[in-house]
């Protein structure tokens, strides 16, 4: 599902008025956090909640907005936009969209950020370009160390790629350069 | 043909590395280029690097051009974390039309370093070091990454950098082999403060790789001095500087004694890695 992250609550109160209404969708804000978690962001920012069945399959929503100050979004990017159409007037988001997420007990990690242009048929089924900080298509690089990606303090991906070549036995596949779209080759 | 295409593998060679300026005047890498051009016969090529650390620097395009144009040849580094493919593209035309050959493609530090006040930075990795390389090898055919031809082709001869003491180390190795399979010609290591780190990168690459690479690395050796800020150098290099009543005497010697290691290896010579402070550097250019 997708990874959404709750943006600075004082930031989203300065923009928003009194009463407001809280639009989340059923799905991924649900898969990310509990329901508790949702009430308390409701009444951090005045807001009722009116929750619709997966924002990004409507093309129309029951619920008057008129009477609102603000208009907030949980949901993802898609979902916030076709909100704003429907109901013709701003939409504030709650979340910032990280990616296509999974799950490991309590903790989601971006797996996929739906680039358009998929490299895992070249890179032993690991993404580089949504887990290597740097997006490269050709690691790991310099700041690595002793396994741990000195940006991000996670397993280094390339450094997963290459032990997972290795596996599959399969380091021919390590030695070809993979190029950027643009290249013609 | 670049002197140091011409020499790496026949000879044991020195380079030196500068720092470009770090403000709108040109006139220190004046004095710099002054300063090498007394060890002509001694120093063969110079690096400039591209915004290293991710810290402001004057252009290195624009300081390569420069020492070419002072009869000092450069080898032009670039890095891919500050522009995309069509810049470094535009500006390797610059190069060539300028008669740069030597280009170093590196995929650029994260903006880590204490030192970097660029922590939020945008930045691009487009390319990196090696898709970097292959870009380069399609300008020496005559086209560009998209497909274009050009005019005339380009006479870059190309190297990259490695790192000996990487862990693991074994990726590495291969990222090597990757390096030269797709075009590089010439290796430049990250600086090295312990010599035993190469010989073990090298073994582990002959075992590995089944050939040797020795003929194809330059070596790069920080000039150590006491300010010299580098988080990588061991505790026992900063402890003989701290301890010692003459320090400036204390890394002087330091680096003389690792110069004399990598001269005892088998490898293509020794980049000397200035750090930008130019009294330490001579009096070491100096001695070799």
């Amino acid at each position: 599902m997708i990874k959404l992250r709750v943006r600075d609550i004082k930031e989203l109160k300065s923009k928003i008025g009194k009463n407001n209404l809280l639009i989340t969708c059923s799905m991924c804000p649900y898969w990310n956090y509990n329901r508790e978690e949702i009430d308390n962001i409701a009444n951090k920012l005045n807001a009722g909640i009116f929750s619709i069945n997966k924002i990004c399959e409507r093309e129309k929503i029951s619920v008057d907005v008129s009477d609102y100050d603000s208009i907030l979004v949980f949901s993802c990017g898609a979902g916030v936009q076709i909100i704003s159409e429907i109901i013709n007037r701003n939409a504030i988001p709650v979340a910032d969209t990280a990616g296509i997420g999974v799950r490991f007990n309590k903790i989601i990690k971006d797996y996929c950020k739906a680039c358009g242009s998929c490299v895992l048929d070249k890179t032993a089924s690991i993404c580089p370009i949504t887990r290597c900080p740097k997006g490269l298509l050709n690691g790991p690089c310099n700041d690595v160390w002793r396994g741990i990606c000195r940006i991000n303090n996670q397993p280094c991906v390339w450094v997963l790629i290459f032990e997972r070549i290795k596996r599959f036995n399969n380091l021919n596949k390590f030695l070809e350069p993979n190029m950027p779209l643009v290249a013609k080759m | 043909m670049s002197k140091l295409s011409s020499l790496l593998g026949r000879k044991f060679l020195y380079t030196v590395e500068i720092l470009p300026p770090r403000n709108p005047d040109i006139k220190i890498l004046y004095d710099t280029i002054d300063r090498l051009k007394k060890f002509s016969s001694r120093i063969i090529a110079v690096n400039v690097p591209d915004l290293p650390n991710a810290m402001l620097f004057m252009n290195s395009l624009v300081c390569a051009i420069t020492l070419k144009q002072n009869d000092i040849e450069p080898i032009y580094q670039i890095t891919c974390r500050d522009k995309n493919s069509l810049s470094i593209e535009s500006d390797l035309l610059a190069a060539s039309a300028f008669d740069i050959e030597n280009v170093i493609a590196t995929t650029g530090d994260y903006p880590l370093s204490d030192n970097s006040n660029y922590k939020l930075l945008k930045m691009v990795y487009e390319l990196d070091s090696t898709s970097l390389i292959k870009t380069l090898v399609f300008m020496n055919e005559g086209r560009d990454i998209a497909g274009d031809t050009l005019n005339n082709k380009t006479n870059f001869y190309i190297g990259s950098e490695i790192s000996v003491d990487a862990r693991p180390l074994d990726p590495e190795v291969y990222k090597t082999k990757r390096k030269l399979n797709t075009g590089a010609r010439f290796l430049q290591t990250r600086s090295v403060f312990e010599i035993d780190k190469i010989n073990n990168f090298l073994n582990r690459y002959e075992s590995l790789i089944g050939e040797d690479v020795n003929n194809r690395i330059i070596v790069g050796l920080p000039v150590i001095y006491k300010q010299i800020k580098l988080p990588i150098m061991p505790n026992h290099i900063k402890k003989r500087i701290n301890e010692s009543k003459e320090p400036l005497e204390e890394g002087v010697q330091i680096t003389l004694e690792n110069i004399d290691g990598v001269r005892d290896i088998d490898v293509g010579g020794i980049n000397l890695i200035s750090g930008g402070n130019m009294d330490i550097t001579e009096r070491i250019i100096d001695q070799i």
